[in-house]
């Protein structure tokens, strides 16, 4: 039976066409966005005397010299460098990720947490009670941040074996995200 | 901070249904309650005439998979977190699948109900276009920086990779596709909603099954998404096998 023609239906056409192209424009525009929008990433090739990893399960304060040294010491190895602050939820949700990514490339990779514009207590109280088994440092100057371009709550920073940055997650990192990182940068 | 990809994908995975819709239409409630009564309580096959949307049918299912499949998540990884409402927001953290899954059944089961439908009648009319939703969203990893999968020439390479990557999320969301397809087939056929219901689940769980050997992960052993949809898969197989059965039982 056909559809009754009446002044409603035929008025509700160009009301539907609207509504589509709004809708089109909207996914076209998110699309853009999450294909292209990804920030490049910062020019940053660690330099300067090899330092090791801080161990014992202290959290030292380090500055941007330091933390390059730390980098340094470690090349040969990719290096996974999570920015978060205990007052920072998706930091504190993705920890035992991290840790369990620590734990499954024990000797092959390196994860190393720094603490950013944090209260150190809050922060070392945080990483005992998530019994956090990888290394972690304090950037108490924010030099660190500022200088990796970090603008989002956590960011973590894949380092390849060469020591050259490879890429760069913003607000948190998912198990196969982590994995095909790491992986790829041990390959 | 917004995640653009997440959200597209979402819109993705409901506007893609809802545009399909108006090929595959979904029967009102007041339709299927006269379903009932004219070709028995196992019927769902959609009349012409008025019908309701797919958006309307699943929004609130939608909200009660994503609240459920959350908390399941946090009452899995960190109890502590439960009640915490910026901690609670962050569904980028997880969501359980299978949990989410069920919530979304049992919400439209619940509303079905109420309208007077049989509920797994309801169910099984919203199940193919669901599954289509399901499949737009696993397809949509490319938004998501999410398809990866083995090292291979013929893959996409994610954000930060050197490699090219099979993107197996959108092989399982063609997967679920055809799966929708034949679904929907054979829900023409007047079979009963039941079959239909497990034969759904059994698809999906299927696929992800298979899909997530590939899939990247932390560890040698199956993640636990991984290991539930191996389990629903094996409790579909059973209900498929025993609604089977039943169908051919000879009526009293």
């Amino acid at each position: 039976m056909a559809e009754p023609q009446g002044p409603t239906a035929s008025g509700s056409r160009p009301k539907k066409i609207v509504s589509y192209l709004v809708g089109a424009a909207v996914v076209a525009f998110l699309a853009y966005v999450s294909l292209f929008g990804s920030q490049s990433l910062p020019e940053f090739t660690p330099t300067g005397i090899a330092q090791p990893l801080p161990h014992d399960g202290s959290v030292p304060a380090v500055s941007l010299k330091d933390f390059e040294g730390l980098l340094v010491g470690q090349q040969g190895k990719p290096v996974v460098v999570n920015i978060w602050a205990s007052w920072c939820p998706p930091c504190r949700a993705e920890m035992p990720l991290l840790d369990h990514a620590a734990q499954t490339f024990a000797g092959e990779a390196v994860i190393l947490g720094v603490i950013s514009n944090d209260d150190p207590a809050s922060a070392v109280a945080f990483l005992d009670q998530l019994n956090i088994s990888y290394p972690n440092v304090i950037d108490d100057s924010g030099e660190i941040r500022r200088r990796l371009d970090m603008s989002v709550f956590p960011t973590t920073y894949i380092f390849g074996r060469d020591g050259q940055l490879r890429a760069k997650v913003e607000a948190g990192v998912t198990e196969q995200q982590l994995a095909a990182l790491i992986e790829d940068a041990l390959r | 901070m917004i995640d653009f990809g997440l959200l597209l994908s979402v819109i993705l995975a409901f506007g893609v249904p809802s545009l399909l819709a108006q090929r595959w239409p979904i029967a009102s409630f007041g339709e299927l309650s006269g379903d009932q009564s004219e070709a028995g309580p196992e019927s769902h096959s959609p009349q012409s005439g008025q019908h309701i949307t797919f958006i309307d049918a699943v929004l609130a299912s939608g909200a009660a998979a994503v609240l459920v499949g959350r908390l399941a998540t946090l009452a899995l990884d960190d109890p502590s977190a439960i009640g915490k409402i910026q901690d609670m927001l962050i569904i980028r953290s997880g969501v359980e699948f299978w949990p989410g899954v069920a919530a979304a059944a049992a919400w439209s089961a619940f509303a079905a109900k109420r309208a007077g439908v049989g509920p797994l009648i309801r169910v099984a009319a919203l199940l193919p276009l669901t599954m289509v939703g399901y499949a737009v969203y696993e397809s949509s990893c490319v938004f998501r920086s999410g398809c990866a999968g083995p090292v291979s020439s013929i893959g996409l390479r994610p954000d930060g990779l050197g490699a090219r990557l099979f993107p197996v999320g959108i092989v399982m969301g063609i997967a679920v596709v055809l799966g929708a397809v034949a679904l929907h087939r054979l829900a023409q056929y007047r079979v009963s909603s039941p079959l239909v219901v497990s034969c759904g689940m059994l698809v999906v769980a299927a696929v992800r099954s298979i899909g997530s050997f590939w899939l990247p992960k932390l560890g040698d052993g199956l993640t636990r998404q991984h290991q539930t949809s191996l389990g629903v898969a094996a409790v579909a197989v059973v209900l498929v096998g025993a609604t089977l059965l039943r169908s051919r039982r000879p009526a009293h």
